[in-house]
């Protein structure tokens, strides 16, 4: 089992306004696969995402990835967490905005134990002729292609990927999550989506439905198609 | 309006940079009020104690008295009020007391504790040796052989600097004192000396009545008021605090004000989102530059306010400090409420401006720019630096950090060169002045040892180098000394600003603080007076000797006396390397090449406490300036110190990618500090040569660089040690959250 969440609890607010944004989870996940998380707005989805990649904590429950108790862990062990073994995709991009693509992503390569090489990442990718751009010479597309390559460099575990195509267009959208399906195929990552678009669960195998904290839906894809079929 | 709700909000959101920022709006603006009411207090005390008790324009001593009836004459003549001052020097172990008769007219004295005399066993003394000898109203003191009852103490206005003689350099309250007793009293002393006391009028002529005194009665010595010190030490006290406060403490609120407006003005910048969001829901630009501004006026606001009652409570104590060279004086340290009004609105009015400006250029954008949080994106210089180069991203990211947000750069520099300032500036006064005794001796010559005959003498039976000196006044009155010596005298260094040596054989050599006063230069032909015929003559200056010390006019024998009208062949000073044995009698005064060192000796440890207070006072404005600086660039790098955090970096590393790259400006911004405190200091000590104080040079002793550097880096990294707990509490899933808004 790659990863093993167990009755998650995560509260905000008290009182009257005490919310549940996870409410007593369960989750389990193996090696390799595509997750994709689907929910409407304020189901939980980015809370789950958060405690996945260590950026939270849980109130109660368990939380193990690839072996590892992530609950319970010390802040340093956390930091640790997400620089060993996750990688993280966000629907802004979240380049920093003065340093180059090829910049960007030495920004992991440089505390990455095992980097892969940025050329074949960048080729990977097909990002190698903006590696001197700035964020903002790039289309959107473009962005969260460096995002994914620079989540990508350290040849994370677990790549999680938050509305990747929130901001993008069809096009771009599909070219994009072509690159994650690439990267999960040739890295053997595991890769769990976000995301309000159905269409998206298409290229899953595994799809998690959340509504008000809960997991309502747990199940394979049996239907999997490729991200260049996929009708977003 | 409901959207004035946030202010409470904002401030508690952002109460380091509102503390930081109210803190450095306060002290830079003390320091400038406190010098000030100081200043003014001794000004404005002086002058109504002048003009209370009728102060001397000049004094002056005759070889033939002046007939009482005379005096009238003179008076009506040259329409001057003119008084005769009978007095008395009597040494009573050791302690000489100056007694004097009443006058009526001039230099009256003032009772300012006890009562004055009723009885003949009564005397009243200046309070200043009363307080430092601990004598209280209702003793017993010894005069001669007389015991008096002391009835009150007293102050006379041409004696608030305490010298027993005019040429001394340093008070004497120690051993010396002024006293007053019943007319009858003062008359059993018999034979008193005399001087006469002149107070000119508007239509007074001077130099005629100086003209017909000397025909009549030849002068022997003539002191206008303006020359001096037991006079004009006081002026000179108060206005070293008022240029201080003007010329050089406006620096400070001045940097600060800017510093704080540039940070406002970005923290607003940094509001894009809202402002862009407010006006899309349709609040007009008024609106929102009201809003913005009520934000900015909340340091100015707090600050001046502060600023005024502390002011208020500090101006007596501050006040008083200055003082404690001359009698006590009880002056009144009040805030003027023009400068506390204007305290509180020129920083306020500033910092909204920087707001009100912001918002305007904001407004000016796309909305949807706005919306976007990309109004400002305009092409910044230094981001491409770099890009491709072979490089660490740690390198070029510090660079472009440094080098892409020039103004934000600025701030920082700006925060540290303050802080810097301010300290060096402090202790640069402390160290000049302190130098100064030791080159002020050097310059005036290798002799330890000065008399001053009161006789012309032709043959030299005491060994040293004889001199002839006597003073000559410019067309102003301002009175310089003429020293006429040979080119072999061993005791003077007379050289010119390069250091050669000078041959006085060849004419009239002013010195260089002549130079800078009275702005005579080589080749000049100037005309000069005798100070007691005021007699004219011309004379062409030959060259300018290196003196910032002196007043004079160096020559040779000869020329000095055809200047004076002396006699060449003799001689009234002898300078020497050793005590010589000159008869009482003969010696008009006897100085020491020491005194001028421990004068300043003196004057340093009279600033000591003001250089602790300017010292500490650094330091918190160097603390708050940096913080606030360093405070906007955390701020602003929440996103990147966030994004870091997420991908795996620890605190620490965070902290060296985004605040290490700015260490480079704290030697910039220190090395910065040195020129402009130099700057500043000379036009300080320029300034006060206006006020009869010699040129004093800046010097700055390496433990001062030293204190200074250390103390700046401290305040540096005690600054970004206080702020490592925000980059500690940059919270990633609020900032993600930003960043998908």
């Amino acid at each position: 089992m790659f990863i093993s969440l167990k009755n998650a609890v995560k509260k905000y607010g008290s009182g009257e306004a005490l919310v549940y944004a996870l409410d007593h989870a369960e989750l389990t996940l193996d090696e390799g696969e595509i997750c994709v998380i689907l929910g409407p707005s304020g189901s939980g989805k980015s809370t789950l995402l958060n405690m996945l990649g260590g950026l939270d904590t849980l109130d109660e429950g368990e939380l193990t990835v690839a072996g590892r108790k992530v609950t319970g862990l010390s802040q340093e062990r956390r930091t640790d967490y997400r620089k060993e073994d996750v990688g993280f995709v966000f629907q802004f991009y979240n380049l920093i905005p003065d340093l180059t693509v090829e910049e960007n992503i030495e920004v992991v390569a440089d505390i990455s134990d095992k980097p892969i090489d940025m050329e074949e990442v960048l080729n990977a990718l097909d990002i190698e002729k903006y590696r001197r751009r700035f964020p903002k010479e790039l289309s959107g597309g473009q962005q969260q292609r460096v995002a994914i390559a620079r989540a990508m460099i350290k040849n994370p575990k677990l790549l999680l990927c938050d509305e990747l195509t929130g901001a993008l267009d069809t096009k771009s959208s599909k070219q994009v999550l072509k690159f994650v399906e690439k990267m999960n195929s040739q890295f053997g990552t595991t890769v769990v989506i976000i995301t309000h678009n159905e269409a998206i669960a298409g290229m899953a195998d595994r799809i998690i439905r959340l509504k008000d904290g809960q997991i309502c839906e747990n199940r394979g894809n049996e239907q999997k198609i490729p991200a260049a079929e996929l009708v977003l | 309006m409901k959207l004035n709700r946030r202010y409470m909000r904002s401030i508690r959101e952002n109460r380091s940079f509102y503390l930081s920022s109210t803190v450095l709006t306060v002290v830079t603006l003390l320091l400038y009020f406190l010098f000030n009411i100081a200043g003014n207090a001794i000004l404005n005390f002086s002058v109504d104690f002048y003009e209370r008790n009728k102060i001397e324009d000049a004094h002056f001593t005759t070889y033939m008295e002046i007939p009482k009836e005379k005096l009238s004459e003179l008076e009506d003549t040259y329409d001057v009020t003119l008084e005769e001052q009978r007095y008395i020097n009597i040494e009573t172990n050791g302690v000489t007391a100056r007694i004097f008769a009443r006058t009526q007219n001039i230099d009256l004295y003032e009772i300012t504790q006890g009562e004055d005399v009723a009885a003949d066993d009564e005397i009243v003394l200046s309070e200043g040796y009363a307080v430092e000898n601990n004598i209280e109203i209702g003793s017993s003191m010894k005069i001669g052989s007389k015991e008096y009852t002391v009835a009150g103490f007293m102050q006379r206005p041409d004696y608030l600097y305490m010298l027993e003689s005019e040429d001394d350099s340093y008070k004497n309250i120690s051993t010396f004192y002024l006293c007053y007793m019943t007319d009858r009293e003062f008359e059993s002393f018999g034979d008193t000396g005399c001087q006469y006391l002149v107070r000119c009028h508007e239509d007074s002529d001077i130099a005629g009545f100086r003209k017909a005194v000397h025909e009549k009665y030849y002068m022997r010595s003539y002191t206008a008021a303006e020359e001096n010190p037991r006079i004009n030490m006081v002026e000179q006290q108060a206005q070293m605090f008022i240029v201080m406060a003007y010329v050089l403490l406006c620096i400070l609120p001045l940097i600060a004000v800017v510093l704080i407006s540039i940070i406002i003005s970005r923290k607003v910048k940094s509001e894009q989102r809202m402002i862009g969001t407010l006006s899309a829901l349709g609040y007009k630009k008024g609106r929102l530059m009201l809003h913005y501004a009520g934000f900015a006026a909340i340091p100015g606001l707090v600050g001046g306010v502060l600023t005024a009652v502390i002011s208020m409570v500090a101006a007596q104590p501050m006040s008083e400090m200055g003082l404690q060279d001359y009698e006590p004086m009880h002056i009144t340290g009040r805030l003027n409420p023009l400068d506390a009004v204007l305290g509180i609105v020129i920083p306020t009015v500033l910092y909204v401006l920087a707001a009100l400006l912001s918002v305007r250029r904001l407004l000016k954008k796309d909305t949807v720019m706005l919306l976007n949080g990309n109004a400002d994106g305009g092409k910044k210089r230094g981001k491409r630096m770099l890009a491709g180069k072979k490089i660490s991203f740690r390198i070029k990211f510090a660079l472009r950090s440094l080098l892409g947000n020039p103004m934000r750069s600025f701030v920082v520099l700006l925060g540290v060169f303050l802080g810097c300032f301010i300290m060096l500036l402090g202790q640069g006064f402390f160290d000049s002045i302190d130098h100064m005794g030791n080159t002020a001796a050097e310059e005036m010559g290798s002799y330890e040892h000065q008399y001053i005959l009161n006789e012309m003498l032709t043959e030299n039976a005491y060994g040293g180098e004889a001199m002839l000196i006597s003073a000559v006044e410019d067309v102003d009155g301002s009175r310089l000394s003429v020293v006429g010596t040979t080119d072999g005298n061993p005791y003077l260094n007379v050289k010119d600003k390069d250091g050669n040596s000078i041959s006085l054989e060849e004419g009239y050599y002013i010195t260089s603080l002549v130079q800078l006063v009275l702005g005579w230069q080589e080749g000049d032909m100037v005309t000069v007076y005798n100070p007691l015929s005021l007699e004219k003559k011309e004379i062409r200056i030959a060259g300018i000797v290196q003196n910032n010390v002196q007043k004079s006019i160096f020559t040779s024998k000869e020329l000095a006396a055809e200047l004076t009208g002396l006699d060449e062949n003799s001689f009234n000073c002898i300078v020497s390397d050793r005590s010589l044995s000159i008869p009482e009698a003969k010696i008009a005064q006897e100085s020491k090449r020491s005194d001028i060192t421990d004068q300043a000796k003196a004057m340093t440890k009279q600033m000591d406490f003001l250089l602790q207070m300017i010292i500490g006072l650094g330091v918190i404005i160097c603390i708050a300036a940096v913080y606030v600086a360093v405070n906007m660039l955390v701020t602003e790098s929440c996103s990147n110190i966030s994004m870091l955090k997420v991908l795996g970096y620890r605190d620490r590393q965070i902290n060296k990618i985004i605040l290490r790259s700015h260490h480079i400006l704290l030697p910039v911004g220190i090395l910065l500090s040195v020129p402009c405190v130099y700057a500043a200091a000379k036009a300080f000590f320029l300034l006060m040569v206006d006020f009869g104080v010699m040129l004093i040079d800046t010097y700055i002793e390496p433990k001062s660089y030293l204190i200074s550097i250390l103390l700046t880096a401290g305040c540096y990294f005690v600054s970004l040690w206080l702020l490592r707990r925000k980059v500690k509490k940059v919270d990633m899933i609020e900032s993600l959250k930003d960043n998908r808004e």
